[in-house]
């Protein structure tokens, strides 16, 4: 494994223009990838996640900013490059039955990339079976229809038609949020067994931070449109210095810890209100904001090694945060 | 626990869509001020459930057998739902609000939210002025209750609109609350605030909520007891630590390895 990234994001920023003025989906987001790495992207919808996605796949443009893929510049494909990046770089979609066409038979849907690269049909066939092995479905699935699949095996379908024509990159947008807890950890068995086989790097989009703890090396913390923080999962996961981590960390449920005798408070209350650039946009919902916090944009600054946070308090984090959560826990516990 | 009362009895309830069964001899209650889980797969019967105790069956779908009784009063009679007359609300479940899964979707798209929630309160027979409703919105953690009784529903998101939802739910003043997966169309922090709040409820107001999802470790975290469904059958009934750790049937404890895997860091 090398240690120079694949994918670099440099300084890229994106706004959609709306009737109420102009909404930064992406403001001026750096981070990189190390090859045959999991990174994991974090933030709630409109954080700008899946837009990064589609960046990254070269399916949206953008204002400003470069990436690069491998030795690709993907504002810049020529047509010649273009199929050599398509190759590489490949997706995998929340939504199985959406993504597959039920008109299609497995083997067709499988078989499409290497069609379009002029394969011979008894090459095509032996790389659909090898393929289906690798995503552990019997030959026979080669005649069936995606309406014949259950959920967990649509979506293996999916990773299979991702990883047919030998990626390196695979942008993977929520891909269990579709389906039941019973089927999610073998996709995300064969997600990593595939990792480590073929060395895919993978960008792994999800709005549950303590869902892809256990699958990513790295995450970035979104909220809307900027890297809020951005660590090892250890880092992040365990050591959490930005107030949205913590909040993202501490919303999702978690099995073993019961309820009775400890009333557990959201740390984020209320709702975001479209912020001015130049403030931190978690302001108005933060319960330790300051002064500061709204009429500054806080730097993105290292905290420790390659862990970094945009925090104005980040020096007082986690303490202060800790101390107004368990205040608000304690009133909440009152008895009315 | 003996002296507890039970709000909600349903007991050995059977419904089938045509010839099939769905739902196969349920039976569990709820008492009051707590708050009931009920979680499985896709397709194990737990939303049928809910719907059968709401009286609003999907259509195909009958009850073939069990009874449901709500404060006391029988819900079911013959096989069919007990309903006052047409469009208008049945006495016997007063009581009972609900909450759904897409809170946008529940909402009429061509009209304000305020306009929405007074003609709901009209036709439940209710009058209830514009501080009422806004003081409510503002209990539920809405910052400027005034702006979204003016904006239409595209204009919220989607936890807004479900704290709208909850609003509407609590002007009906209930003692039970039924939600299907209440929170599941959320990102998580609107989950937890969504979630702290009906758990306030039953703590603060004595109210009563049953809670379908299929998220295992959000019953473990909110809920006072929980009932297991498996292909329309109650597999287990007991406190989420007893169901879930303590003793486990196979089935749940299958349910719960596989959750565990993606939250193994958390669980520690």
């Amino acid at each position: 494994m090398t240690t120079d990234p694949i994918i670099r994001v440099d300084h890229v920023s994106k706004a959609f223009r709306t009737r109420s003025g102009d909404v930064q989906a992406l403001d001026d987001v750096t981070l990189s990838v190390r090859r045959g790495t999991t990174l994991a992207v974090v933030g709630e919808s409109g954080s700008g996640k899946t837009t990064l996605g589609r960046c990254l796949l070269g399916l949206s443009s953008w204002d400003s900013g470069t990436i690069s893929i491998g030795e690709h510049d993907v504002a810049k494909l020529s047509k010649a490059s273009r199929g050599d990046f398509r190759r590489k770089v490949q997706m995998v979609f929340q939504d199985p039955f959406a993504s597959l066409n039920p008109r299609m038979r497995v083997g067709q849907v499988l078989e499409e990339p290497l069609l379009l690269r002029g394969r011979e049909r008894g090459a095509r066939r032996e790389e659909v079976l090898r393929c289906l092995e690798h995503v552990q479905l019997d030959p026979s699935y080669v005649s069936r229809y995606p309406g014949e699949l259950s959920g967990g095996q649509a979506q293996r379908i999916g990773i299979a038609r991702a990883i047919i024509g030998q990626p390196e990159v695979v942008v993977l947008d929520e891909p269990t949020a579709a389906l039941d807890a019973e089927v999610r950890r073998g996709i995300y068995q064969l997600l990593q067994r595939l990792q480590a086989e073929l060395g895919l790097t993978y960008v792994l989009i999800s709005h549950d931070l303590a869902s892809v703890a256990a699958t990513s090396d790295a995450i970035a913390v979104m909220h809307r449109g900027r890297i809020v923080e951005y660590g090892t999962t250890e880092d992040v996961f365990e050591r959490p210095r930005h107030p949205y981590s913590v909040a993202l960390i501490s919303a999702s449920p978690r099995l073993g810890v019961e309820f009775v005798g400890r009333e557990r408070v959201a740390v984020l209350r209320g709702e975001d209100v479209l912020a001015r650039a130049d403030q931190c946009h978690l302001s108005s919902r933060c319960p330790v904001a300051l002064e500061v916090c709204r009429s500054g944009r806080p730097a993105f600054e290292a905290v420790d090694g390659a862990h970094a946070c945009a925090c104005w308090r980040v020096a007082e984090m986690p303490g202060v945060l800790d101390a107004a959560i368990s205040e608000r826990a304690l009133d909440a516990g009152q008895p009315a | 626990m003996s002296s507890r009362t039970n709000l909600l009895e349903v007991e050995g309830l059977d419904i089938a869509f045509g010839a099939r069964p769905v739902v196969r001899d349920v039976s569990f209650d709820v008492g009051e001020q707590e708050f009931l889980g009920i979680v499985g797969g896709s397709g194990s019967g737990k939303s049928t459930t809910l719907r059968a105790v709401l009286g609003h069956l999907p259509r195909g779908a009958r009850m073939t057998g069990g009874a449901v009784r709500f404060l006391g009063a029988d819900l079911v009679r013959d096989g069919v739902p007990v309903r006052a007359g047409k469009g208008g609300p049945d006495p016997r479940r007063l009581g009972m609000s609900v909450i759904v899964q897409d809170p946008v979707g529940a909402l009429n798209p061509l009209r304000t939210i305020g306009n929405q929630i007074q003609t709901l309160m009209k036709s439940s027979g209710r009058q209830v002025t514009e501080d009422r409703i806004a003081d409510t919105l503002s209990d539920l953690f809405i910052n400027n209750p005034r702006r979204v009784l003016k904006a239409y529903p595209h204009e919220l998101s989607g936890g807004m609109a479900q704290r709208v939802l909850v609003a509407v739910a609590l002007l009906m003043e209930p003692k039970l609350l039924l939600a299907d997966e209440p929170t599941s169309a959320l990102d998580v922090t609107a989950q937890a605030q969504i979630v702290e709040l009906l758990r306030r409820l039953v703590s603060e107001q004595g109210l009563s909520v049953v809670m379908v999802t299929h998220d295992l470790a959000l019953v473990s975290e909110t809920c006072d007891r929980v009932v297991v469904m498996r292909e329309g059958e109650v597999v287990d009934v007991g406190t989420p630590r007893a169901a879930f750790y303590d003793d486990p049937r196979p089935y749940t404890r299958a349910l719960v390895d596989a959750t565990s895997f993606t939250r193994q860091e958390t669980a520690g």
